[in-house]
């Protein structure tokens, strides 16, 4: 911690102030920056950027009802088929019949056996 | 081809041109009207510039930055009469921003002061002298360092300071006071010590 005494007066910083360099502004300042603008303005020079074009519309224009189309009339072809219906019937069935096997009605067993005895 | 700094007659006719000619000039890329308001303003950009970055070898570097800026877009300085503040804002821009990524190991002013007591012979130096006033301001916050630079070596008044910096009065003085507090604590007893031995050296 600096003591008071020791801290110097506002007229004391000022003379001190005084004192600071003087910064020796290079002579030859704006040759060098005119070599620098036109380094620059040589190394700026690029061309127009390309414009990026757009992929041409007519491609995907035909391209997307036709997909839909087609999923469409699978659809309608796997639904008179009946084959779809198949399918999920036998997918149900093969799920309930797991279900039954797994979660059976445990513990009816030990129901069966159970002995009441004389309530009265 | 390149600006012209040997003076021409078409250089002359510049001379006495107002820097909002000059930038309407230079917007239309008239060379000789740029080379004018360099040769205007630059000692006082380069001088700011060096006080800010401590005595920096990249001083005429961020100097010549500056102006680069100004002739790639004359026209974002909006009021011409504001030019030299406009410059002094941009220049101490670029030093920040400079050695906020890369900070100050190369301090010109600071390395030169060690922290050992001055001999005699150091006291009575004016190099010496200069160093260590330098160095003590080298050490200031970058805001702090850039407000007494306008206000003590830049002759600023405190309004037009304030302006420079786009703060309020009130917010520069506050700045200034706490930059000369700093700079008091920083000279300490090594700065009464210098002062007097220069004082019996007269």
């Amino acid at each position: 911690m600096t003591r008071t005494d020791e801290m110097l007066t506002e007229k004391e910083l000022d003379a001190l102030l005084e004192l600071a360099s003087e910064p020796q502004v290079p002579l030859d300042f704006e040759k060098s920056l005119a070599r620098r603008l036109v380094a620059e303005r040589a190394n700026n020079i690029v061309p127009f950027p390309q414009r990026i074009k757009p992929p041409p519309r007519y491609a995907w224009r035909w391209q997307m009802p036709a997909a839909l189309a087609a999923s469409l009339v699978l659809g309608i072809w796997f639904g008179t088929q009946g084959s779809v219906d198949n399918a999920l019937a036998d997918a149900t069935e093969t799920a309930m019949l797991g279900s039954a096997n797994d979660f059976g009605p445990a513990g009816l067993e030990e129901l069966d056996n159970f002995d009441l005895g004389d309530a009265t | 081809m390149a600006i012209q700094t040997v003076p021409s007659e078409a250089t002359d006719n510049w001379e006495a041109a107002s820097d909002a000619a000059l930038l309407e000039a230079s917007a239309r890329q008239v060379q000789a009207a740029f080379a004018v308001l360099v040769s205007r303003y630059y000692k006082d950009v380069y001088r700011v510039v060096w006080r800010i970055s401590g005595g920096h070898a990249d001083t005429q570097d961020i100097t010549q930055e500056t102006f680069m800026r100004l002739w790639a877009k004359p026209t974002q300085v909006r009021e011409a009469n504001a030019l030299k503040g406009w410059l002094l804002r941009v220049g101490s821009n670029l030093v920040m921003d400079r050695f906020r990524q890369k900070p100050l190991q190369e301090l010109e002013a600071a390395s030169a002061i060690t922290d050992g007591a001055p001999s005699a012979d150091d006291l009575l130096s004016m190099a010496y002298v200069s160093k260590t006033v330098d160095a003590a301001i080298a050490q200031l916050p970058d805001r702090q360092k850039l407000a007494l630079t306008l206000v003590h070596f830049e002759q600023m008044t405190n309004m037009a300071a304030a302006a420079n910096m786009e703060i309020s009065v009130d917010a520069l003085e506050s700045l200034l006071a706490r930059a000369r507090r700093a700079m008091k604590i920083l000279l300490g007893p090594r700065g009464k010590l210098l002062l007097g031995a220069m004082e019996n050296d007269k």
